[in-house]
């Protein structure tokens, strides 16, 4: 048998983690499906709530930001509370260092709000009437939106499984690390809605771009002591 | 060529709250040899091996491991150390082949796929390699960890409760990696029964706290 090299390839780690969390939440039964049937649930029942009008795109935005916002709620901790009750958080511990689990779990996050908005947004639009003047833009900003929700929620959701206080500590912490890139987000799809591009929506995207950079430094460094003392 | 390994315990604690589960444990397991730690339920040995692996912190003395005469540090345990134990937990969504790879990979190794077939032969389960987890009886998961733990060749092999789930043809698979490991490293192990396993170097008996 060939020895293995020693070599220590965090990338791979990572990559490695990323496919094993997907794989095991497209294998799962209660998963990501359930979720995008509640976020396809909530978006219909919010035209109803509001008869398919909105007064004005801030409120538009900021409505359809809430609808993502509250699914993820429930999706984002999967992840890891999957792992504690299955017991493979040990499995996770032994195996790999805290910074590629970390790495797949951000990745995996990403990618199931990514799903959602893609699922959301279109539904949303279609419900609302909502007039595309800026797919590009609007594009951009439901990108740098669910990155920035992604790199809070993580971090969080970490906090909660690992502390084994889930229930109310979530909630808690969820108040002041998600509130600022949910409300930048809902500024630039706002300013995307509007039809306002380029100069207009820089700024909003440039504050989400740095509060996702934040978010997953911080995460980075808080995550060693979160993992190994949960 | 491969320097001596060793594992240190220093006066090794450990409590949950007010409850004291380990005390004062100090002991040094030398290279190519066993150990075996037994006791009654709740006596504190998967805490002990918990506390080998680097899982559990202790909150009293410390635990050294050396490989080739360096004190290893987290990075390094994670690739000289296998644990079998029930804290250790399988996905039911994966495939046999699948954990293995992810084993490797993720302690930033190479996974051969020969190699990874060697290993669940090795341990007998080369024709389920492509079945989920789900669908494995408890000893063949008991295998399936076997195989995680030695499927990166670790010079510090962690056994908790070896011999739990496996007829007596995987009990003799267990023996005969424990032999092969005492030859390149060393094996530390647990049990309720001291008579479950004759052949350790040294033992060392826990009563409840």
């Amino acid at each position: 048998m060939r020895i293995p090299s020693c070599r220590s390839r965090p990338l791979e780690a990572a990559g490695a983690l990323f496919v094993k969390d997907l794989r095991v939440e497209l294998r799962s039964r209660m998963g990501w499906g359930l979720l995008a049937a509640s976020a396809a649930g909530i978006t219909i029942a919010a035209s109803f709530a509001f008869g398919g009008i909105l007064p004005d795109p801030l409120t538009a935005a900021a409505l359809l930001w809430i609808i993502v916002l509250l699914v993820a709620m429930a999706g984002l901790p999967q992840t890891f509370v999957r792992e504690q009750e299955q017991g493979t958080a040990w499995t996770v511990r032994l195996w790999a260092d805290p910074a590629p689990v970390l790495a797949a779990k951000l990745c995996l996050n990403f990618l199931l709000l990514l799903g959602l908005a893609a699922l959301i947004v279109p539904l949303y639009g279609l419900l609302f009437n909502l007039p595309l003047a800026a797919p590009a833009a609007l594009a951009a900003s439901v990108l740098g939106g669910c990155a920035a929700l992604a790199a809070s929620g993580t971090l969080l959701a970490a906090i909660a499984a690992g502390t084994g206080a889930r229930g109310l500590l979530l909630p808690l912490l969820a108040i002041p690390l998600q509130l600022p890139p949910l409300a930048a987000a809902v500024q630039s799809t706002a300013t995307a809605m509007t039809g306002g591009g380029g100069a207009t929506l820089l700024p909003a995207l440039v504050l989400l771009a740095a509060q996702t950079a934040v978010s997953g430094l911080i995460s980075f460094m808080l995550f060693r002591y979160i993992w190994d003392e949960g | 060529m491969a320097g001596p390994t060793q594992v240190v315990l220093e006066g090794v604690g450990r409590s949950y709250g007010r409850r004291l589960v380990l005390r004062g444990i100090t002991l040094t397991i030398p290279d190519r040899s066993s150990f075996l730690a037994w006791g009654p339920n709740g006596s504190g040995k998967t805490t002990l091996l918990a506390a080998i692996c680097g899982l559990v912190a202790c909150t009293q003395g410390r635990v050294i491991l050396c490989v080739d005469g360096h004190v290893l540090d987290a990075g390094g345990r994670r690739r000289q150390l296998g644990l079998v134990s029930p804290i250790l937990g399988l996905y039911p969504q994966l495939t046999a082949e699948e954990h293995l790879e992810l084993a490797l990979k993720a302690r930033g190794l190479g996974a051969d796929r020969a190699a990874v077939r060697t290993v669940l032969g090795k341990v007998g389960l080369d024709r389920r390699r492509r079945d989920p987890v789900a669908e494995y009886s408890t000893g063949m998961a008991q295998r399936l960890k076997y195989a995680l733990a030695i499927a990166h060749q670790p010079r510090i092999l962690v056994l908790d409760e070896p011999f739990s789930n496996l007829d007596p043809e995987g009990a003799g698979m267990a023996r005969a990696i424990m032999d092969d490991q005492v030859r390149r490293g060393i094996v530390v192990a647990a049990a309720c029964d001291r008579g479950e396993w004759t052949d350790a170097h040294t033992v060392l008996s826990l009563a409840p706290a």
